[in-house]
This record gives C-alpha cells, sequence and structure tokens, in this order.
C-alpha cells in the first residue's frame, strides 16, 4: 500500500515537474533549492524587512539574465533614482551603463509625489500598464523587476490598490515575463498589502536576523505553486562577486564514495588505520586540548599530501600562516617549500571578522578556483564564538557535505575534550558528523606530560583500539607501543580513568 | 491670481473606458464652469503616449494636470466634485 503511494506520488512528481517550466536566476545555489530556478513567465514576490537584499537578489536576477541567460530585463524602481541604483551595483563587474545602452537592461524610475496630487473620485493605475508594457516592448524583455511596490502602496488607497494590484498579477502572466515583484515585511500580513501572496506564483522570505552580534542573511521559499522546493532556511551572502545562497547538499546518496586511501603522513599512524591511512574524501577530526599537537598532526598530513604531488586548502582560524610555517620548521616540516610550489595554500581569516557563512562562501569560492586534493581547518572550535553552535553545526554539515560531494578529504582540528563534551553535549554533534575521529590527550605522570593517541571511530575500516604514545619531536611526530614509556604502568591508570570518563558519559 | 495668464490643462486617460468619457465629462464641465472658455484643454490617451507618462511620472489615470501658470498642479480621479476640482488646482 505504501509503496503504491509512493508511486503515486513519484507520478504525481514527475508529472508536475514537467508542467512547470523554470527560469534559472543563476544566483548561486538559489537553482538547486529551487530545483530550477524561478516559475516561468509568472510572478514571483520577494519579501523582507529592510536591508534584507531584496533589490540586490532582483537586480542580481536580471543581470544574470543577460550576462548568462540571453535574456533582456526591465527595472521598474519605485524607491531609488536609477542613477543611484547603478551607482549601488557598480563594484560589481558588471557595466550596467553599457548593458544599458545596447539595449539589454532597461530602467525606469517611478516615483509619485503624493503631496502634489489629489483625489477626486474613481481612477486605476493604468499608467504603470502603460509603462512597463512600454519598458518591456522596448528591449524585448523576458525578465522584470518591480522594486518595490509598497512604495506605491504608501501614497495611493489601499482598497484601489488591492485590486489593481490584483490585476497587475494576472496582467503580467498573460504577457509572457518571468517578474520579481519585491515587498517589504508587514506586521499582520506578510507583505503590507496582505494580498499578493494569493496572487504570486512563489514566494520569496529574506531575512536579516543579528544574533550575538552577528547578523545571518536567510532565504526560504514560503510556496511555489506546482513544484517542489526545499523547505529550510538557508544562509546567503551578499558581496561583490554577487549573491550566493548555500543549500545542504540535495543529491546526498548520489555522490560517489572512493575506496581509495590517503595516508596520515605519520607511518605509524597509518597502521593504526589498518595501514593504508583514512578514505579519500573522507573526514576526519582531531581533537584534544590545548598544546597536544593537533596542528602538528595537521601538518604532516598536509605535508604527505603535497608530497605526492596533491594540492592541499590549509585553513588556519587561529595562528596566521607565517606562524604556521615557522612553528612546523621546528618539528622539521618546511611549508614554505610547498608553498612556493604552489601545492600548499594558506587561507587565514579572524573568526571574527566576519559572519561564519562568509568563511565557508570564501573557502568554497577558494576550492573552486584551486581545486585542492584535502583540506585542513584548524581550528573549527575557533569558529564556535561565531554564533550559537547549531548554526556552526548546520554550516559545517553543509561544507563537509559539498566536500564529500567534490571528493575533498577534510581534516578539522578542534579543542573537543571527552570532558568538554560532557560539559557540552553540543560538542558531539560535531563529531558525529565526521568520519574519522582521533583524539589526542595529555596525561601527567610524575614528572613528566606524555602525549597519548587513540581512536575513537574510523567508519568503514578496521582500526586500532589502542592507545599509543604520541611523541613530537625536533625531527617530526611518532607514534609507538605505550610500554615503551617509562612509567607505563601509571599511564596505564590514568588511562583506564580516561575510557571510564568517557563510558560514564 | 492672475486672471489674463492662459490656463493650459493636460488630461491623460487610459483608452475609451467608462471612467474616461466620465472623467472628460466632468473636466470640460468643472473647467467652463470656473475659468468659462478662457483655457486650453488636451486630452492625451495614455496608451498611444507610453512616452509621455515617463515624461510626466504618471501611474493612477485618468489625471488632469495644471501646466500654466505654475505652479503645476494635479488631480486624479473623475473629477465628479466640483468643489474639490477648485480647491485642488488652485481655482478659487
Amino acid at each position: 500500500m505504501e509503496l503504491e503511494m509512493a508511486s503515486q506520488q513519484n507520478k504525481k512528481s514527475k508529472y508536475l515537474s514537467s508542467t512547470i517550466e523554470k527560469t534559472k536566476t543563476g544566483i548561486c545555489g538559489f537553482d538547486e533549492i529551487t530545483f530550477g530556478g524561478l516559475p516561468k513567465n509568472r510572478p514571483t514576490l520577494i519579501v523582507g524587512g529592510i536591508g534584507t537584499g531584496k533589490t540586490f537578489m532582483s537586480m542580481h536576477f536580471l543581470l544574470n539574465g543577460v550576462n548568462q541567460f540571453q535574456e533582456n530585463g526591465v527595472f521598474m524602481t519605485f524607491e531609488e533614482k536609477t542613477t543611484e541604483l547603478v551607482s549601488n551595483f557598480s563594484n560589481f563587474n558588471v557595466d550596467i551603463d553599457e548593458l544599458v545602452k545596447n539595449k539589454k537592461l532597461y530602467f525606469e524610475h517611478l516615483h509619485i509625489a503624493q503631496y502634489e496630487m489629489h483625489e477626486s473620485g474613481k481612477y486605476n493605475i493604468d499608467g504603470l500598464f502603460v509603462r512597463i508594457e512600454h519598458a518591456m516592448n522596448t528591449i524585448n524583455a523576458k525578465r522584470i523587476v518591480l522594486d518595490s511596490l509598497d512604495t506605491l502602496f504608501t501614497n495611493l488607497d489601499i482598497n484601489m490598490l488591492r485590486n489593481e494590484f490584483k490585476k497587475l498579477f494576472f496582467w503580467l502572466k498573460e504577457k509572457n515575463i518571468t517578474a520579481v515583484i519585491t515587498a517589504e515585511q508587514g506586521d499582520i500580513y506578510l507583505t503590507r498589502l496582505g494580498l499578493e501572496e494569493n496572487v504570486a506564483d512563489c514566494v520569496i522570505e529574506l531575512t536579516n536576523r543579528v544574533v550575538n552580534q552577528i547578523s545571518t542573511r536567510r532565504l526560504r521559499i514560503m510556496k511555489y505553486r506546482g513544484s517542489f522546493h526545499a523547505n529550510n532556511e538557508y544562509p546567503f551572502i551578499i558581496d561583490n562577486e554577487g549573491m550566493n545562497v548555500f543549500p545542504i547538499a540535495t543529491n546526498l546518496i548520489e555522490y560517489d564514495i572512493s575506496n581509495q586511501r590517503v595516508s596520515s603522513g605519520i607511518k605509524n599512524l597509518d597502521s593504526m588505520f589498518d595501514n593504508k591511512g583514512f578514505f579519500v574524501g573522507s573526514s576526519v577530526l582531531i581533537s584534544g586540548s590545548a598544546g597536544t599537537g593537533k596542528t602538528s598532526l595537521a601538518s604532516f598530513f598536509a605535508k604527505s599530501n603535497c608530497e605526492d604531488n596533491k594540492k592541499c586548502l590549509f585553513c588556519a582560524f587561529e595562528e596566521s600562516s607565517k606562524q604556521i610555517v615557522r612553528n612546523m620548521k621546528s618539528i622539521g616540516i618546511d611549508l614554505e617549500k610547498y608553498g612556493s610550489s604552489n601545492k600548499l595554500i594558506f587561507y587565514y581569516a579572524r573568526p571574527t571578522l566576519q559572519n561564519l557563512e562568509l568563511h565557508f562562501m570564501r573557502i568554497k569560492a577558494l576550492i573552486e578556483i584551486e581545486k585542492p586534493d584535502v583540506i585542513i581547518l584548524d581550528p573549527i572550535t575557533n569558529l564556535m564564538t561565531e554564533g550559537p553552535n547549531s548554526d556552526v553545526r548546520s554550516m559545517l554539515t553543509r561544507f563537509i557535505d559539498f566536500l564529500k560531494t567534490q571528493q575533498i578529504s577534510v581534516m578539522f582540528t578542534a579543542a573537543i575534550t571527552l570532558k568538554s563534551v560532557a560539559i557540552n553535549p553540543s560538542d558531539e554533534g560535531i563529531s558525529s558528523m565526521v568520519d574519522t575521529w582521533l583524539m589526542v590527550e595529555d596525561i601527567v605522570t610524575e614528572n613528566k606530560r606524555n602525549r597519548i593517541i587513540y581512536i575513537l571511530k574510523s567508519r568503514g575500516m578496521p582500526h586500532s583500539k589502542d592507545v599509543k604514545a604520541f611523541v613530537i619531536s625536533n625531527e617530526g611526530i611518532d607514534i609507538y607501543e605505550l610500554d615503551k614509556i617509562e612509567n607505563p604502568s601509571k599511564l596505564e591508570n590514568k588511562r583506564n580513568g580516561a575510557v571510564l570518563n568517557r563510558n560514564i558519559k | 491670481m492672475d486672471g489674463k495668464a492662459l490656463f493650459r490643462f493636460l488630461l491623460f486617460v487610459s483608452g475609451d473606458s467608462l471612467i474616461t468619457k466620465k472623467a472628460i465629462f466632468n473636466c470640460k464641465k468643472n473647467l467652463d464652469i470656473i475659468l468659462k472658455s478662457k483655457y486650453h484643454l488636451e486630452i492625451i490617451n495614455a496608451f498611444e503616449n507610453p512616452q509621455l507618462l515617463i515624461e510626466e511620472n504618471i501611474i493612477a489615470l485618468p489625471i488632469l494636470i495644471r501646466k500654466n501658470p505654475l505652479p503645476e498642479v494635479s488631480i486624479i480621479g473623475d473629477m465628479s466634485n466640483l468643489e474639490l476640482f477648485k480647491s485642488d488646482l488652485l481655482l478659487t
């Protein structure tokens, strides 16, 4: 029975997706969450508060139309003067004036100065229709933006306008043009007009929330007639490259899984993983308290990949790249060498510099340019000062998903210890996303601190359950059996304590 | 107000609708009452003159604009109310 229903739904979805034609926006990520873009030849409403990016998104839609899809666009602005609008987008890598000159784009500013106009009896907004049609015909437009309707609304009679807008939406449908209409968020209704959502085929909500003093832009598709769409709120960023929506990879199951292995860069560590190391395209977490050698382990991983002629992207959130290079020299790794041969690329940014989305977007952009085989995030815990942890986790999940689709192996370090997980259980959420979790610990014996390393989990491969000694010297990292350390019995006791702790938790 | 100055008006209407007919009728009637024949009225069909709509920045129709004498004032609607017509167009 269930199967039957499923197949019916399948049929239905096929039917629906075939009837709705879509117009690609070219906005990175947006076409994925809408499964193809905006409804073609129908009006779409973008709703949002002040400064949420309504104008930007609609302008982006038009510019992409011209640049990528050979579709001319009309921008009717009720708010800003066209000159202001164009200058706002001057750092957008596009010569808007040139496009206007070549009749690819058309701008028109409509404003109503109520103080110099009086009402007497019935009227309509046919003038708007005439001007829209004129604009469309001038450049043979396939896309149109009306930004924003509310401005008109504040000046004219409410009831009259409601009817007129209904008329407008239906009229636009007849004109075979893909329209984007923006409107400000209302108090009672979704929009101040409280009506357009009934007439628009697709409604998109943009928000800009500030949490812990860091603002995050989010996008949600509230409605999409006759089409499936993703329901979640997606973070997006706006920078001089344009607008970027960061979706969770929608086809998670479909990406290829590799059986190939990649060495950790340390022979004895590989031996703990069935002598082969990690899976290519998997995610590895190295966690441990401060000074346990997380960055050193990551650097060895970077080094071994560079020597295998692979490209590595090292994202440092704590130390600057120069500092890492200097520090790693002390344990016998010359990262500079790989840097100059362009095998190793550094991305360094203070976590507080910008919001989390921006970091990931920047890294993602860098990945698309440099196409690394391996990426290191050091340390991921520093990003957690940014915004609430749930945000970090969902961003990280999406980021890991993205890396998996690209078959990029990722190693990140985190200052998570078993104790900190006990205090802050949300930390464990991060570790549940990784395929391999390595723990490094500091253990104090009578007069010396000793490092130990063990594998907490490693999906899909036989791995050692041993706790091993872990030594960093100026010759590098070595890992060997615990009993080679002096005072093994005491250390063993400590270790049992640690394992016991974990079991209790 | 300078009575000698020629009053010049533009009336924008949308096609041949009922509201257009009403507006033209009321407009002429009101102007005749207030200004007798000392005015010039030009009726423009918006559908045929989109360029003029852009120049005058018109959205709502019908609209009557007093071009001369300045200041420029306008009134939208079918202009059925004579008193409003008078005061809004500064013809009192």
